[in-house]
C-alpha cells in the first residue's frame, strides 16, 4: 500500500518538480559545471582549457584548434574547438531525485534532499566530463586519444554509457533508497524482502 | 537492470525465470507507448519531443522498473505464506 502510494505521489509530484528544474536549468547545473570544470582542469590541462555555464549549457573551450582543415593543438592554429554541452542530460536527475523523495515524506526531509543534491552535483560532473570525451572523441578523434591521460576509445564509450545514460536515473534511486532508512516505507519494503527472500533457495547451514 | 536485480536476488531459478519473462514484457509495454508517444510528440512540437525523449521518458521507464521489481517482491513473499517474518 505504501508502495504504491510512493509511486503514484512520484507520478502526481514530477510535473512539478521537473517544472522548476526546466525553470531554473541554470542555478541546478552551475556547482556540477564549476566541479566539472576543476576536475577536467586539473587532469586533462593538456585537452581542456576550461568550462564555464552560459545559461543552461556548458561551454567548453579545448586545447585544440583547426587549420586548413586539420586538427592540431590549440597553440599552433591560433583558434580553439568549443564545445557547447547541454547540461541538462545530466541534471534531470535532480527532478527525479526531488520527486521521490517529497513522495516519501521523510522526517528532516529538507536536510536529507541538501545531502543528495550534493552527491547528485558530484556524479553530475563526471556526467558532463564523460559528455566532454565522447565529444572530443568524435570532433576532434586521433589527436585527443593521443594526449596524455586520455583512456582509449572503447573505454571513453563505455564511461559515457554508465555516467550519460544510466547514472541520471540509478543515482536518485539508489540516493532515495539510501535515505528511507527508518521510515514506514522502509519498514514495509523491509518485511517484504525479508519475506521474498524466505521463498528463495535454502542456503547450506 | 532489472534483470541485473531479479538475478542477484535470491530466489528459486523458475521464480527469477517468470520474473525476467514479465519483467520483459512489462518495461517493452511501455517502451512502445514511448515510441509511439515520441511519435506523435515529434509530429506536434520539437521542444516538447525533446523534454520528454530526453528527460521525461527515462525516469517513466526506471519508475517502471522499479514498479516491477516491487510487484516481483511481493509476489515472491506470497509463495510462502506460511514463513513467519521475523
Amino acid at each position: 500500500m505504501l508502495m504504491k502510494r510512493q509511486f503514484v505521489l512520484t507520478l502526481i509530484l514530477m510535473p512539478i518538480t521537473f517544472g522548476i528544474w526546466y525553470a531554473a536549468g541554470t542555478l541546478f547545473a552551475a556547482p556540477a559545471v564549476w566541479l566539472c570544470d576543476l576536475v577536467l582542469s586539473l587532469l586533462y590541462p593538456s585537452v581542456v582549457e576550461a568550462a564555464a555555464l552560459q545559461g543552461a549549457d556548458m561551454i567548453v573551450s579545448s586545447e585544440f584548434g583547426q587549420l586548413n582543415g586539420q586538427i592540431m593543438a590549440a597553440a599552433d592554429t591560433g583558434n580553439r574547438i568549443a564545445l557547447e554541452i547541454n547540461s541538462r542530460l545530466v541534471s534531470y536527475s535532480i527532478a527525479f531525485y526531488a520527486a521521490l523523495l517529497m513522495a516519501s515524506n521523510l522526517e528532516e526531509g529538507v536536510f536529507k534532499f541538501c545531502v543528495g543534491l550534493f552527491w547528485l552535483w558530484v556524479i553530475m560532473a563526471f556526467g558532463l566530463a564523460s559528455i566532454v570525451g565522447k565529444e572530443l572523441l568524435m570532433i576532434v578523434g586521433g589527436p585527443f586519444l593521443a594526449a596524455p591521460g586520455v583512456p582509449p576509445a572503447d573505454v571513453i564509450a563505455l564511461i559515457y554509457q554508465f555516467n550519460v545514460l544510466l547514472m541520471p536515473t540509478l543515482a536518485p534511486v539508489c540516493l532515495w533508497f539510501w535515505q528511507l532508512r527508518g521510515s514506514p516505507l522502509w519498514e514495509a519494503l523491509a518485511e517484504d524482502i525479508k519475506r521474498a527472500s524466505s521463498a528463495g533457495p535454502s542456503l547450506p547451514r | 537492470m532489472l534483470i541485473a536485480g531479479i538475478v542477484a536476488f535470491p530466489a528459486r531459478t523458475h521464480h527469477k525465470i517468470i520474473a525476467i519473462a514479465a519483467g520483459f514484457l512489462f518495461v517493452q509495454a511501455l517502451n512502445i507507448v514511448r515510441i509511439i508517444s515520441l511519435f506523435y510528440l515529434g509530429q506536434w512540437n520539437y521542444t516538447v519531443f525533446e523534454l520528454f525523449h530526453l528527460y521525461l521518458w527515462p525516469v517513466l521507464i526506471m519508475l517502471d522498473v522499479l514498479v516491477v521489481f516491487a510487484i516481483y517482491l511481493q509476489w515472491l513473499g506470497k509463495q510462502h505464506p506460511a514463513v513467519e517474518v521475523a
